[in-house]
């Protein structure tokens, strides 16, 4: 679990401006931290109160106020390592070709929401109406988007991306293809009569070679 | 239907003698309007029946809760859509008529994407319609798929059309003619991106 990383907080201030110097600061906090993860996978971000985040931790609502300024306070935290690990390990290859190597980049995506499927919950959950964290969620969305049109641009160079493909939009469509399908599968428990590699499989096609012109469509 | 303009009798909370069918529409309308505008929480029952030009006891009177109009938008939703794919006569037609039906029901999409999380009744009830979309558009995607490969593609399609019409009505994403996205992921799905 990436949540309780200790070496990725350097920049982040508590709300009471008082960092966690000793070790005990640091345990209560990850207990914090790990506890409203376990309380935001169950429920959400909108209908818990830091009492209950409190009582998950076993610390009192007091303890946690110390730490955190409300519940938004712990997301932005949680949140924060999130886009870190996300700007790590989500960097889609391209091959000797040109072309993207779509299938474990698929893999590799449904892994990392699964193991932050609780942050995703409350990031989905938050994305409307506008606020802070949304716009987190367009400037990651922008940047996969970005993401591929550099690729589909190397693959122009290479000559082997389809000519006269509207790139651009081609991208915005290749970033809802990941986004969406992993959003339903892990948050909403969808699909769980298909396989990962499935879907790996399709996502390939579609930003591959496509499904062919035998298809009827 | 929902989207219909308002008559100036419904405005002003008059029910036909005959029946109530038009001021119930005009809620609905209104419903519509205002999820659209401010969301599943945004949309108080006052500013649905203010929309509507009518009192919140008028609102009550048809239905019980904002959540029971919200619910019957969303059987209007699934009915116009699954109508409308199953009129379509490729997957591209399809495609195209998803992304209409849906803007000009973007307030019903946008009020369940709020809920979609918090409301399991909510969230079974737009997997089914999910569920009931992907086979209709699973029937044009023969050819080599196996039926299964067939389902799991048309869900996936939905899907992103579901985060595009989405994305739109938040203003995320710039507007674009519903050919031209429709085409665009159908070109995908035949061709790829790749020569």
């Amino acid at each position: 679990m990436t949540t309780t990383q200790d070496d990725v907080q350097s920049d982040w201030t508590p709300s009471e401006g008082r960092a966690p110097a000793s070790k005990r600061g640091h345990r209560t906090r990850n207990r914090i931290l790990e506890a409203a993860v376990r309380v935001f996978q169950e429920r959400g971000l909108v209908d818990v109160t830091m009492q209950e985040i409190g009582r998950e931790a076993g610390l009192s609502s007091g303890t946690v106020y110390k730490y955190f300024r409300d519940k938004a306070d712990i997301f932005r935290f949680l949140v924060t390592q999130l886009r870190q690990v996300i700007r790590e390990e989500t960097t889609i290859p391209v091959d000797g070709d040109g072309r993207l190597v779509v299938r474990p980049a698929v893999l590799r995506f449904l892994e990392l929401y699964r193991d932050n499927a609780a942050l995703y919950r409350v990031w989905w959950e938050l994305l409307d109406p506008p606020n802070e964290f949304s716009d987190l969620w367009a400037e990651v969305h922008e940047g996969y988007r970005k993401g591929f049109v550099a690729a589909l641009k190397r693959g122009e160079r290479a000559g082997v991306t389809k000519p006269g493909l509207d790139i651009e939009f081609t991208a915005e469509l290749a970033v809802l293809l990941f986004e969406r399908p992993t959003y339903t599968r892990i948050v909403l428990g969808w699909d769980s009569d298909i396989e990962d590699d499935q879907v790996a499989a399709v996502t390939d096609a579609l930003l591959g070679s496509g499904l062919g012109s035998t298809v009827t469509g | 239907m929902p989207d219909k303009p308002r008559s100036a009798r419904a405005r002003a909370g008059v029910t036909d003698g005959a029946g109530t069918l038009p001021t119930r529409q005009a809620l609905l309308g209104a419903g519509l309007v205002t999820f659209a505008r401010a969301g599943y929480d945004g949309a108080r029952v006052t500013d649905i029946a203010a929309e509507a030009g009518m009192t919140t006891g008028a609102l009550y009177g048809h239905f019980d809760s904002k959540a029971a109009l919200f619910e019957e938008l969303f059987q209007l939703y699934g009915n116009k859509i699954t109508r409308a794919l199953d009129a379509g006569t490729s997957l591209e037609a399809q495609l195209v008529q998803w992304i209409e039906v849906s803007r000009e029901y973007r307030g019903v999409l946008r009020a369940s994407a709020g809920i979609l999380q918090r409301r399991p009744d909510h969230a079974a009830a737009r997997g089914r319609l999910r569920e009931a979309c992907a086979g209709l558009m699973a029937w044009h995607l023969r050819g080599p798929l196996t039926q299964r490969d067939a389902r799991l593609v048309a869900r996936m399609l939905i899907d992103v059309l579901d985060q595009y019409t989405l994305m739109e009505s938040m203003g995320r994403t710039e507007r674009r003619d519903a050919v031209d996205v429709a085409a665009a992921l159908h070109g995908m799905v035949l061709e790829g991106v790749y020569a």
